[in-house]
């Protein structure tokens, strides 16, 4: 059994690349948790995808065993967090599961609006916070500068931040040591029924549902029988265990740890994260506070490539949403792309994720449309329907209006990118709240934009024109009216409807040359003219064509080489597998997301 | 199969022989456009020597792949095919010494086709006469235009003139089965200069033309000189008309289109040729060549050499201990024979057997086809009784049936 009070269970807060990863190596390592031949840089960030990324996509647990400078065992349960703007979510779910949080602010760049956003969620849940400044080996590094920054804009004592390199090994332990000290131990009663929370599950094929939790009350072990309280469903534990950071069995967790536990769990849906486990037999008689549920703000069609992998990309899809419960998706069909889905995100980037994650983990090949924001459209007759698919809406002569969601973005930026980041805001048809000067060099800027352009590029954009020292947080607003109007694109006469979207008018004709323009480039020549038009209604805005393809034949089957031959019309028919006909012409894959990279 | 002008029984064509190609890779100067495995006779230490030697290894591996193979059951050889590189710079001897050897060892039967690629360059009269009496028959002659700038810009060694001279000295030595080679679509070749080529060439009374389209091959000199804009390719449009044009010629000559880039005069369609096109078994001697047994395993197996002249003759010299060093093979399977089929036998005007697709695959050849039913609709692709075939038209369009 273990003494509650040598728990101490904390999160890293950071902006992307102040650090955190490898902050977490480090600690790892110090405690020797990770040995040379297991230390791989940035361990913690363990999928493929966010090793390639750099950035934290899915939560992950590591438990350190750290003998303090008092003498004295003490175990540390890092959880770590994501830090893309689009994962907020995730970040108050693995908040909620600890005591105290590290913050890590680079001592050169300073606080970061996203930085800031996850902070305030920490404070929220009462959390301790143990600031750091990291990169102190830079010579830009000013740690004066950044802990008086921090204790201007976040309102906590910096007096007593640790200051550290984690590339350099710097401040390692001084880091364990402030957690030890500041961070409280957990409260809970071991004698009480079992009240654990649900942060984190994922499916293994060995083992079924593999649930992360974090126990409050009573204790958790093999053979017990437990009950997840928003399903009542019951199950027996097979195993319980802890990361160190690899998964190892233990005996039992009891109050205030961290682990994970499996029970044979075969169905995803039994299972939802925020919920809380308790003892079937002894069971606590009200539920830990859940989460509060996230909803998806961008849309897009999924479509499997091959319409035999509908059922497999179905099934992947729940399993997906397992550990990721802020990812929403809905049968439908398309006249172009056949059956697919029409998922819901929390923005692109996440978008982006949950695609390569289809595609890599579960070997899928899937064409995604134009992501789209949810419309809200009154009809004439009063009705109003939320519309999540541009070919969903109305005809025009049946619309009132049509409403737009807005979200309020805060954008924390040095001055001297400040005419820049205004000019984006405004062409993005943003509306300015504010401007303040935190300091002389510091600016935090406030403005209403239609989230239909944030999801495209704004992003993107914005670290380009920052030279990646912008940062941006967004809250949902409000819905707004606009001048919008759906632009269909037609080939050879016939409207693509996973090519429609919805547009401001004034943008209309620009948007619609650019994309059959675009879509000039990629639609390979084929036995005959291809036209390739922009439409508002029944008026055709813009028109390109691809010119015939006037032979495609190889001359000879040189001297008996029949297989390299061969071989090219073998690619070249798995190429066309790849293609969707839209009546007699073959759409490149590419050709669905040429609405999106049109500005 | 039944090729206008010579019946063939409609059994499998496999069944009756095999055909033999011998890569001769050697030649006096390497031509821009060309990707075949040769090597120009100045960058060998001593050529007379190789050119004196390779037919006792082209032998010496035939007799090997004997041993590793049993070929009684593809029956009598139906062609012998000498192709290059240049093997006109073999000798008549040369030829004679492989051609008597083979007869000893398979048995060869004197009416068969034998065909020994030409350089217009490296044959007089005399040689040529010294060819028939070795034993060949059928003479290709890479003539490639009969227009001097086209034949600089490819880089032939040759004049039109010389091409020409050596088409009437193979005539005065005997040859009765003469085909010439014509490429198309040089940089710089305007329709008018084609049409001059092929009205030369057409009086020429050749029993067989090929006709090319120029390819790009990866890593030739013309595909850098086009990639560094010193040479413009002509338009796609241009290469149509060109077609046109030789289509309508041509056949005033008597010379018939049988195959996507083949015409020829009654009787005289390329037994070698069609061998590969009716996926035929043919087995290839000499570095770079490809075989084909269509009787090992279930779909038959392809090998080819490697592509290096001195590591072939070091392993044939050391055959009896080494094994023949070839670079790669493959064992056909059932999707990629049907793919074959299809791809080798819509070459030809005749098209193929529905039924005899069906009966030896047990599916319609629409199914192996991704473009089968745009093709139909465009008129490309025509279905006459039981003939599946591309139409002239569609002969354009033949590497997009699939």
């Amino acid at each position: 059994m273990i003494d509650i009070d040598k728990i101490r269970n904390f999160s890293i807060i950071a902006h992307i690349d102040h650090g955190k990863s490898t902050l977490s190596d480090r600690l790892l390592e110090a405690t020797g948790a990770l040995g040379d031949r297991e230390k791989r840089d940035q361990f913690m960030d363990k999928m493929e995808l966010e090793q390639e990324r750099g950035v934290t996509i899915k939560a992950q647990t590591a438990r350190l065993n750290y003998k303090a400078k008092d003498g004295k065992e003490y175990i540390l349960n890092l959880i770590d967090t994501p830090g893309h703007v689009d994962f907020s979510y995730e970040v108050s779910r693995s908040l909620s599961a600890c005591e105290g949080a590290v913050l890590v602010v680079d001592a050169s760049q300073g606080v970061e609006a996203q930085t800031l956003a996850h902070l305030y969620t920490a404070m929220d849940v009462g959390l301790e916070i143990v600031p750091v400044l990291n990169k102190i080996d830079l010579p830009s590094a000013d740690p004066e500068r950044v802990k008086a920054e921090i204790e201007d804009i976040c309102a906590i004592d910096a007096s007593e931040a640790v200051l550290t390199s984690a590339k350099q090994g710097i401040g390692i332990v001084d880091v364990l040591e402030s957690v030890v000290k500041n961070v409280p131990p957990p409260k809970g009663d071991r004698n009480k029924p079992l009240k654990a929370l649900t942060f984190d599950s994922w499916y293994d094929p060995y083992r079924g549902v593999v649930v992360q939790i974090r126990v409050y009350e009573g204790y958790i072990k093999k053979g017990m029988k437990i009950k997840f309280m928003a399903t009542g469903k019951e199950f027996e534990v097979d195993s319980v265990g802890a990361f160190a950071p690899f998964a190892k069995e233990i005996m039992e967790l009891g109050p205030g740890e961290v682990g994970y536990f499996s029970a044979s769990i075969k169905e995803v849906r039994d299972t939802s994260t925020g919920d809380t486990v308790t003892g079937a037999e002894k069971s606590a008689d009200k539920p830990l506070p859940g989460y509060k549920s996230v909803k998806p703000m961008v849309f897009s069609g999924l479509y499997p490539i091959d319409s035999v992998q509908y059922e497999p990309l179905k099934d992947a899809m729940e399993k997906l949403r397992l550990n990721d419960s802020s990812f929403t998706y809905e049968p439908e069909t398309s006249t172009a792309l056949g059956f697919g889905f029409r998922c819901g995100f929390l923005g692109l980037f996440h978008m982006e994720i949950i695609q390569e994650r289809l595609e890599r983990e579960y070997h899928l090949e899937l064409i995604t449309t134009a992501p789209t924001v949810v419309y809200k459209v009154t009809k004439n007759n009063g009705d109003v329907l939320m519309v999540e698919n541009p070919s969903k809406l109305p005809p025009t002569q049946m619309i009132e209006k049509i409403e737009e969601p807005y979200i309020l973005a805060t954008i924390h930026l040095p001055s001297e990118f400040l005419g820049s980041i205004i000019g984006l805001c405004e062409e993005k048809r943003g509306k300015q709240r504010k401007i303040d000067y935190i300091t002389t060099t510091r600016v935090v800027i406030e403005y209403e934009l239609p989230l239909n352009e944030v999801v495209m590029d704004f992003y993107d954009k914005l670290k380009t024109l920052s030279k990646g020292y912008a940062s941006m947080d967004y809250e949902y607003f409000d819905y707004e009216a606009g001048k919008l109007v759906k632009l269909d694109i037609l080939i050879n006469g016939e409207s693509v409807d996973a090519l429609s979207l919805i547009v401001p008018k004034e943008r209309a004709y620009y948007k619609g040359r650019e994309i059959a323009a675009k879509m000039k480039k990629i639609i390979h020549r084929q036995m005959f003219e291809i036209a390739i038009q922009a439409a508002i209604g029944t008026k055709v805005i813009a028109r390109e064509s691809v010119k015939a393809l006037r032979k495609n034949v190889t001359a000879k089957c040189y001297g008996g080489d029949i297989t390299r031959k061969r071989k090219l019309l073998e690619k070249q028919k798995e190429g066309k597998k790849r293609m969707k006909q839209v009546g007699r012409v073959e759409l490149p894959q590419e050709a669905f997301l040429t609405v999106l990279k049109v500005d | 199969m039944r090729v206008r002008g010579r019946k063939v029984e409609e059994d499998n064509l496999e069944a009756r022989g095999f055909s033999l190609y011998l890569h001769v890779p050697f030649c006096i100067s390497k031509c821009l456009y060309c990707d075949f495995y040769s090597v120009p006779l100045a960058s060998l230490p001593e050529p007379d020597k190789a050119i004196e030697s390779y037919p006792k290894l082209l032998i010496k591996e035939f007799s090997k792949l004997q041993k590793s193979y049993d070929l009684e059951p593809y029956g009598e050889i139906k062609s012998i095919f000498f192709g290059g590189g240049t093997p006109t710079l073999l000798s008549p001897d040369g030829i004679e010494h492989i051609l008597k050897e083979l007869k000893t060892m398979v048995g060869v039967k004197d009416d068969i086709e034998v065909t020994i690629e030409a350089n217009p360059d490296t044959v007089s009269e005399d040689k040529l006469k010294g060819f028939i009496e070795a034993g060949v028959n059928r003479l290709s002659m890479g003539v490639q235009s009969l227009n001097e700038e086209s034949l600089k810009t490819l880089g032939r060694c040759h004049t039109k003139e010389r091409a020409v001279a050596a088409f009437h000295e193979a005539r005065a030595a005997g040859f009765t089965n003469i085909s010439i080679d014509l490429i198309y679509g040089t940089p710089g070749e305007s329709i008018e200069e084609f049409r001059e080529t092929l009205e030369k060439a057409a009086k020429l009374k050749a029993e067989h033309l090929s006709l090319y389209a120029l390819t790009l091959e990866e890593g030739t000199l013309l595909k850098k000189k086009v990639e560094l804009n010193e040479v413009t390719m002509p338009p796609e449009e241009d290469d149509l008309e060109k077609l046109r044009v030789a289509s309508t010629l041509l056949p005033k000559s008597d010379l018939t289109r049988y195959e996507i880039s083949n015409f020829s005069t009654p009787c005289h369609q390329c037994i070698h040729n069609l061998n590969y096109w009716g996926r035929g078994s043919y087995i290839g001697l000499g570095p770079s060549s490809h075989s084909f047994l269509s009787k090992v395993g279930s779909w038959g197996r392809r090998w080819w050499n490697k592509k290096d002249l001195a590591e072939y003759t070091k392993a044939i010299e050391n055959i009896e201990e080494n094994n023949l060093q070839i670079e790669g093979f493959e064992d056909i399977t059932k999707e990629s024979a049907a793919l074959e089929r299809l791809m080798l036998g819509l070459r030809l005007t005749e098209g193929i057997s529905i039924a005899g697709f069906k009966k030896e695959f047990d599916v319609e050849p629409s199914t192996v086809l991704s473009n089968f039913s745009k093709l139909m609709e465009l008129g490309y692709l025509e279905v006459s009784g039981d003939t599946l075939r591309l139409t002239r038209g569609g002969m354009e369009f033949h590497d997009e049936v699939f």
